[in-house]
């Protein structure tokens, strides 16, 4: 079993995700670091990647590539999403 | 018998004491025609100027009646809003006209008057102001001349007609609807009103037991909800009428073997007027009233009848389908087609497939805050399948979206969800806009609980439902890792309800007997009963694991103040 236990920055982007896509149902401690954000697991859509993509973007100057593919990547857990910032800022 | 015509109307009939002799009745209490003329005569003191509208608010029928007909008959057009809330009443207000009725002038009780005066109504003359209903967008301001009425008034006339007997109205005299079906089909045909508002099933038994109903003027929100123990077989009505939103079948079929009689379904719009009757256990189809041309522009709805503001072709926002020249099915409202994030989606396709699912009665899409943005569903459910915890909550609405998963895009899916245990219509039966607004009000606004609907019952009681969204301001900081809401919250919420429904209370008296016996935790589903006495306001929560709250507020009197 993986570690459920998030770091400060998780935590930081779970609220934003809540925050960002207005997830009525889902607290921070609903979101599994190492589920998929989109699909089955926390269930996004296209509109939310759109979303979630401006709010990065605001919060943290990360611009995303137009790249669907590799946006699939950054999206594909919590953790991947925080690898990514952690990278991007610190550049 | 002779067919009701326009002329017959205008020639307003009810003033001869001959053609009405008796003009409402509770059974126990009747009002004769002498009666009516002093009433009409005391309103006709209204102090209005020259060319000032009237604005009139008045629940109770007698005196709404003579009121309207006194300001008609003086030449005064009367404005009648959709409710009586101070923002509605003082937006009117600022454009000149003056309110009369129960919260505006009355008639001093015992002013000594001579008779009314029976000034002529002229077919064209602006005679009602009324306002949409506001189910789809903000409502709309529409008038209505003398000659519309007439036509709408004899439409039911002639198309459903009476012998002698009580004409009951469960529905606002305020819509199009019930003022002619019910109102003005008594006065014109000679035929006794009821005297009492008759919203609630025990006023229609009582109706049925004490007098012989010649029509019952309803809703699908009433038929819907008659109590098993209602029988009217033995004293049936002649005519049973619904209008306002589609009536099930189901409903139909047990409304007509409860009350004894054919439910007439009637569709039409406060734009229009009426359009087209049918019997639902009979038909589905729609049969357009013998005065109305119909035909299909594209697979819209077109009109011609006497009762629209035009001698033209109309054609409607609704979408049909024509079984023969005549006949038609309606097919939904072409406005329920919306896009989410460009991708074209129909709202009633998703509601088809959501009713489709188990334990769901009946389901309605909107897009509650912009064009393009998120679906939401408000979804009835049977009581056994209404959450109460927050993880209930999340896997039922697991359990719909992957219902819906198969039929629609990840992007259709509703993202907000709201179960509601009675589908929260109005008087009318209608889900409307501000209904909407309010079931979503959370989403905009952190401070309040997510409202799913006020149950109201005689006798000044009313319980509301809430759930308690994670993300409530009040959670914040009680307490972390075991989130609460602060009793002050639970008590700011009652009031602040208290205030809405009855807002001539004065909520500021003393708050007494506080008590908070279980904390109340996100993701619960609660009710708030209110219980409003002479001197007292008492208040209650409780949820599926207890009472959480209660407490009563000793309300000042305001003469002593």
């Amino acid at each position: 079993m993986s570690d459920t236990s998030l770091t400060p920055l998780e935590h930081e982007l779970a609220e934003l995700i809540i925050d960002t896509l207005e997830l009525e149902d889902v607290s921070v401690d609903d979101i599994d670091p190492d589920e998929p954000l989109f699909g089955d697991g926390l269930g996004l859509d296209s509109i939310d990647a759109l979303e979630l993509g401006l709010a990065l973007q605001k919060r943290y100057g990360i611009k995303l590539d137009s790249d669907a593919e590799e946006n699939q990547t950054h999206f594909a857990s919590l953790r991947h999403l925080a690898a990514l910032v952690e990278a991007r800022r610190a550049s | 018998m002779t067919a009701m015509t326009e002329q017959h109307f205008l020639s307003a009939p009810w003033q001869w004491a001959s053609h009405l002799p008796q003009v409402a009745t509770s059974g126990a209490c009747q009002r004769d025609h002498a009666d009516f003329c002093r009433d009409v005569a005391r309103w006709q003191h209204a102090p209005l100027e020259r060319g000032q509208d009237a604005i009139l608010v008045d629940p109770d029928p007698w005196s709404f009646t003579c009121a309207l007909l006194a300001c008609w008959h003086r030449g005064v057009r009367v404005i009648l809003p959709n409710d009586g809330q101070p923002d509605t009443l003082a937006a009117l207000a600022g454009d000149g006209a003056r309110l009369i009725g129960a919260q505006g002038w009355t008639p001093p009780p015992d002013a000594f008057v001579g008779p009314p005066v029976w000034g002529a109504l002229s077919a064209e003359a602006v005679a009602i102001d009324i306002f949409t209903s506001g189910s789809s967008g903000t409502p709309q301001r529409l008038t209505k001349t003398f000659r519309q009425l007439a036509h709408e008034t004899c439409a039911f006339s002639n198309a459903f007609p009476l012998a002698y007997g009580v004409v009951v109205s469960q529905v606002s005299l305020h819509h199009i609807y019930g003022l002619s079906a019910a109102l003005l089909r008594a006065l014109t045909e000679g035929l006794p009103f009821s005297l009492t508002p008759c919203r609630f099933p025990e006023d229609v038994h009582h109706y049925l037991h004490a007098t012989s109903v010649a029509a019952l003027v309803s809703s699908p929100a009433q038929l819907e909800r008659l109590p098993e123990a209602l029988d009217a077989n033995d004293r049936p009505p002649q005519q049973v009428f619904s209008s306002g939103a589609p009536l099930s079948q189901d409903a139909a079929v047990r409304a007509r073997r409860q009350l004894g009689c054919t439910i007439t379904e009637i569709y039409g719009s406060s734009e229009t007027g009426a359009i087209a009757w049918r019997d639902r256990t009979v038909a589905s189809h729609w049969q357009p009233f013998d005065d109305t041309d119909v035909r299909a522009d594209g697979e819209l709805l077109c009109l011609r009848s006497p009762r629209l503001a035009t001698s033209d072709w109309v054609t409607h926002a609704d979408r049909v389908r024509f079984i023969d020249a005549r006949r038609f099915e309606l097919l939904g409202r072409a406005d329920r087609i919306v896009k989410v994030g460009g991708k074209r989606i129909s709202l009633e396709a998703l509601e088809r497939t959501l009713a489709q699912q188990p334990n769901v009665v009946k389901a309605h899409c909107v897009q509650p805050r912009s064009a393009n943005d998120r679906i939401a569903a408000i979804v009835q459910l049977t009581p056994q399948a209404v959450p109460h915890t927050g993880t209930e909550r999340k896997a039922l609405i697991q359990a719909l979206r992957e219902g819906l998963q198969d039929a629609f895009e990840t992007i259709a899916l509703p993202r907000y969800f709201r179960f509601v245990e009675h589908w929260p219509v109005n008087a009318q039966g209608k889900l409307t806009r501000a209904t909407i607004m309010r079931l979503f009000q959370d989403l905009e606004n952190r401070d309040v609980p997510r409202w799913l609907g006020c149950t109201e019952a005689p006798d000044d009681i009313c319980h509301i439902t809430y759930e308690i969204p994670e993300h409530l301001r009040a959670l914040e900081g009680h307490f972390p890792g075991l989130p609460i809401v602060p009793g002050i919250a639970l008590v700011h919420w009652a009031m602040q309800e208290a205030k809405t429904r009855w807002p001539d209370t004065l909520t500021t008296g003393a708050l007494e007997r506080l008590k908070f016996p279980t904390p109340v935790r996100p993701g619960m589903r609660i009710t708030l009963t209110l219980e409003h006495a002479p001197a007292r306001l008492a208040f209650t929560i409780r949820s599926q694991c207890g009472q959480h709250a209660s407490g009563r507020l000793r309300l000042k009197e305001t003469a002593h103040d």
